[in-house]
């Protein structure tokens, strides 16, 4: 299936876009995260949050052809 | 009760349903603690002032630097080198004198955060470092405060209430702070976008005082100035998550940052050192080839500090490169040399040197 993936802040400039469209068999958020990381390896260390479908959401939930998986970094300028 | 006077300054916004004089009279008895007058906190206070709140608390320790007025639109050219919290004070009070302020012109910290924040209803995150942003998040729970946050980087920001009615927190949504790799280089900023981000949180000031509206609660909005994307993320309040006492320690980053000769240095401590000594980072020691212990590490640059000028072009500006000496006191002179003259903005400096990682 096709997932639909957004990054925000410095995740979008290590990975230099902010929307791609990625075809995986992973269905857990934990499994296709390893491999958006293994795919953008400066990603591992960076700090972030994953939504699916516009929800934080945690390793166990479950994606389908048509979720949106988002990856936000904390921002601390101000 | 409110005056003849007042009624007439506010009338735009008392002939409003949701308002009225009974609206003006909540904001009026309202009290607000702005933390940070800086990008975000500008926008926030002229308009929370102008709009009425009767007692608004400004903390920041920092003084008005010319660097700051594209953004920070409260301070002139003449108010540079003084504090923003007192130039705020006095510009705010020129603008509504039926506001009363209260300055804190010192740093928030673990020890002063919650006696300060039972002074006031609702507290405003715009501060620029994380460690402030945790402070004030376990304060605010542990006093039980609503949080009006907006943060920024670059063309993007966020806004969310934390806190507002025992809804999600901001370790809800990021548990820590982010890791010890040195990552928070000023990033720079289109002068607007505090604007638009702190015109948002003013907002939700505003709406939480009156009562009216939705609250961005449980959610947090991301706007990005360069698309015109704006999307509001559900945030889930994580139950698991107690704070039952402030940390004794928030500056997890293992960054600080200091002024040599105007020149902002930031400095990394002994423990991220040892850290990243096992990493890809840069490494440049400017002590003489003579001085001992000589250090050993896949990127170590060897360059006493008075060869730095004729060797410059051997320094990477695309990573980040850490500066050490003896005891930090000619890195951070290479560091100023560096930054001032070469234009190099991803240096570090091992504050107090080699012998503090030696001494642990």
């Amino acid at each position: 299936m096709t997932i639909t993936v957004l990054f925000f802040g410095m995740l979008a400039e290590e990975t230099q876009t902010s929307i791609l469209e990625l075809n995986t068999n992973s269905i857990r958020l934990s499994d296709f995260e390893k491999e958006v990381l293994d795919l953008f390896p400066k990603l591992k260390n960076m700090s972030f949050k994953i939504a699916v479908n516009e929800t934080f959401a945690n390793g166990e939930v479950e994606l389908t052809s048509k979720s949106k998986v988002a990856f936000l970094p904390p921002f601390a300028g101000g | 009760m409110l005056s003849h006077l007042e009624k007439y300054r506010y009338s735009r916004q008392l002939i409003l349903d949701n308002v009225k004089e009974e609206g003006q009279l909540h904001l009026k008895n309202s009290s607000v603690l702005v933390i940070g007058a800086g990008g975000l906190g500008c926008p926030v206070l002229l308009y929370l002032v102008g709009s009425g709140i009767g007692r608004i608390g400004i903390m920041d320790h920092d003084n008005i630097d010319e660097s700051n007025l594209h953004r920070q639109v409260l301070y002139s050219t003449e108010d540079c080198g003084k504090s923003k919290a007192l130039i705020a004070e006095k510009k705010l009070l020129a603008q509504n004198p039926f506001v009363k302020i209260e300055t804190y012109p010192f740093k928030l910290s673990a020890t002063n955060a919650r006696e300060l924040f039972k002074k006031y209803d609702l507290i405003v995150d715009g501060t620029d470092n994380f460690s402030a942003r945790y402070i004030i998040n376990d304060a605010a729970v542990l006093e039980n405060k609503p949080v009006v946050y907006g943060a920024l980087y670059k063309f993007e920001g966020q806004v969310a209430v934390f806190n507002y009615q025992n809804g999600p927190t901001y370790r809800c949504l990021f548990p820590n702070p982010p890791s010890k790799t040195p990552n928070c280089n000023e990033a720079g900023v289109l002068g607007v976008l505090p604007g638009i981000i702190g015109l948002y949180m003013a907002n939700e000031v505003l709406k939480i005082c009156l009562g009216i509206g939705k609250i961005l609660s449980g959610k947090l909005q991301l706007y990005n100035g360069l698309t015109h994307e704006l999307s509001t993320l559900t945030i889930t309040k994580n139950i698991n998550l107690k704070i039952k006492a402030m940390q004794t320690d928030y500056e997890t980053s293992g960054i600080s940052v200091c002024t040599f000769d105007n020149v902002k240095i930031q400095e990394i401590d002994s423990e991220s050192f040892s850290e990243l000594i096992k990493t890809e980072a840069v490494f440049l020691d400017v002590r003489e080839n003579w001085e001992k212990p000589r250090i050993s590490s896949k990127g170590l640059l060897e360059i006493p500090l008075d060869q730095l000028e004729n060797r410059v072009k051997e320094i990477p500006k695309n990573k980040q490169v850490i500066v050490f000496c003896k005891s930090g006191g000619r890195s951070k002179i290479a560091i100023h040399l560096l930054t001032k003259h070469f234009g190099f903005k991803n240096l570090y400096n091992l504050k107090d040197g080699l012998k503090s990682c030696l001494l642990t």
